[in-house]
């Protein structure tokens, strides 16, 4: 009964973990723009995690201590990436999307993601988080440990550069490599 | 309302605060009001919108497709999932034993002693305790516990040892101290007599004999506050006797106790009043004769030796330890059984 009970506990703990990692893979597939990128920075924010978990270290939102956790993963992953090429692999990242069979659609989510990889790192971040994620505005400054005025800030100028890059045709001036 | 003062009430960030429902109603009605006669801002915030519904379109388009983690992150769920699940046992754990603490003080608090009672209870085992008298005396040596003028004394350790000896009761009343009761303890290997007298006053004296090596060297000189203990031994027996503080009478009472360190005699008629017997490993036929007082008139608890007949002991020396002994009990040890 007790083995029982615990297996259940097990089965819903892991259920609910790989749901938010689902989250976590997508946010970071959007935010790093190649799927083994976003795999390597998964799996390395669940290390992380795990390690803090067996320290004892106090969690009170689950989902949002792993975007946080995610967040210093990826600025540590940007910080080694600078000295390399940089480069948006839009079309690996498409790959794995379902597109519609519809052409323009198509070319439309084409041109967000390149948006989205025009944008400087935090305010990205600011925009996945609450664009994407669909988090508020407390959540987010959690997630990024700022104040929420520097999230509505970042926000604020993100959000304008993607409508500009978005209306204006800068898009098609972006660099695409594959 | 003109529009240039709702644009000067409406920031850039309230225009996103808008598009992503952060709004409390005051403000979101301002905005609304902005938007009505502002049209730059109505159309960018329609953009704003818009990307946020491209936004989850992505995000529905990545769904779609399904997250199945590979075999590494897989095997990183699952060690997560374990060690939160030791931490939620753990918490739980921890928590159940806190309300089980504060279930039992709540109970304490409610149902339990008045916190006087609790007091007497917890300033007795320091003075018990420290001394360790339990092994010995039980759990209180001065108290009227098994308290008989008549109790046999199953005293199997102490017949051991003193085999040769009796100890009668000594008769204070000289001394202002009339005898209440007596009987043996037994809290440890090695049993001892008590002896409890009464003055005019109802204040009590105690007598214990216990054998020499045992610990009765030690818990003998125990005593209750406002007390003092006078503590002697003689041959193989160790002696205390525990009086009021104030009383004139303690010295007196030990000489007249070393006075009863006398030859074992058979018993006299009419003197077997309070007499007590080892009788517990000691065969019938063999049983512990009573002896009487060469000095007192009233009967004695008795400690006798196995052969029936009174033996003769080797030669006790004296061995005052706080009080040097008085003569007549010294001459009595050097040359005769012992006996009190």
């Amino acid at each position: 009964m007790a083995g029982t009970h615990g297996n259940l506990e097990r089965d819903k703990l892991t259920q609910d973990l790989t749901t938010h990692v689902a989250a976590l893979r997508r946010y970071a597939l959007v935010l790093a723009g190649d799927p083994h990128e976003a795999d390597d920075l998964v799996q390395e924010c669940l290390s992380r995690v795990l390690g803090q978990m067996r320290a004892w270290r106090p969690v009170r939102d689950l989902r949002a201590y792993l975007f946080a956790t995610m967040h210093n993963v990826f600025i540590d992953a940007t910080r080694k990436r600078r000295s390399r090429v940089d480069h948006v692999p839009i079309e690996d990242v498409m790959a794995t999307l379902s597109l519609p069979a519809n052409q323009t659609r198509r070319l439309e989510v084409r041109d967000l993601l390149q948006a989205l990889a025009a944008l400087p790192e935090q305010q990205r971040e600011v925009v996945l988080l609450v664009g994407l994620e669909g988090m508020s505005y407390l959540e987010a400054a959690r997630v990024l440990d700022v104040p929420i005025g520097t999230v509505m800030s970042r926000l604020s100028r993100g959000r304008e550069a993607l409508r500009q890059l978005m209306t204006q045709g800068s898009v098609t001036r972006l660099r695409v490599v594959k | 309302m003109s529009a240039s003062h709702s644009s000067s009430a409406v920031s850039e960030q309230d225009l996103h605060a808008f598009v992503d429902g952060e709004l409390d109603g005051r403000r979101y009605r301002r905005v609304v009001a902005h938007l009505a006669v502002d049209s730059f801002a109505a159309e960018r915030v329609s953009d704003f919108l818009r990307q946020q519904g491209e936004l989850k379109a992505l995000r529905e388009r990545l769904d779609d497709r399904g997250y199945v983690p590979d075999s590494r992150t897989d095997e990183l769920i699952r060690e997560l999932a374990g060690a939160m699940r030791h931490r939620r046992r753990v918490r739980m754990g921890l928590a159940g034993s806190g309300l089980a603490a504060a279930c039992l003080v709540s109970l304490w608090v409610v149902w339990g002693p008045p916190p006087g009672q609790v007091a007497e209870h917890l300033t007795w085992p320091p003075l018990v305790l420290n001394a360790g008298p339990q092994v010995l005396f039980g759990r209180d040596p001065f108290g009227n516990t098994q308290l008989a003028a008549s109790e046999g004394l199953d005293g199997t350790g102490l017949d051991q040892q003193l085999a040769a000896y009796s100890v009668r009761r000594p008769d204070l009343a000289a001394y202002g101290l009339h005898f209440v009761g007596g009987n043996a303890l037994q809290g440890g290997e090695t049993p001892a007599i008590r002896l409890v007298y009464e003055d005019k006053d109802g204040r009590r004296v105690f007598l214990f004999v216990g054998a020499v090596g045992s610990d009765a060297d030690v818990a003998l000189t125990l005593v209750p506050e406002g007390h003092i203990s006078l503590n002697w031994r003689r041959g193989s027996l160790v002696f205390a006797l525990i009086g009021p503080k104030e009383s004139q009478q303690l010295l007196d009472a030990m000489r007249a106790t070393g006075e009863f360190l006398s030859p074992p005699t058979p018993p006299g008629e009419g003197e077997i009043a309070a007499t007590a017997e080892l009788s517990a490993s000691v065969p019938p036929a063999n049983a512990v004769k009573p002896t009487s007082l060469p000095s007192a008139t009233e009967p004695v608890a008795t400690v006798g030796h196995a052969g029936g007949t009174i033996g003769h002991p080797p030669a006790a020396v004296p061995e005052p330890s706080a009080t040097p002994l008085p003569a007549a009990a010294t001459n009595a040890a050097e040359n005769r059984p012992k006996s009190l």
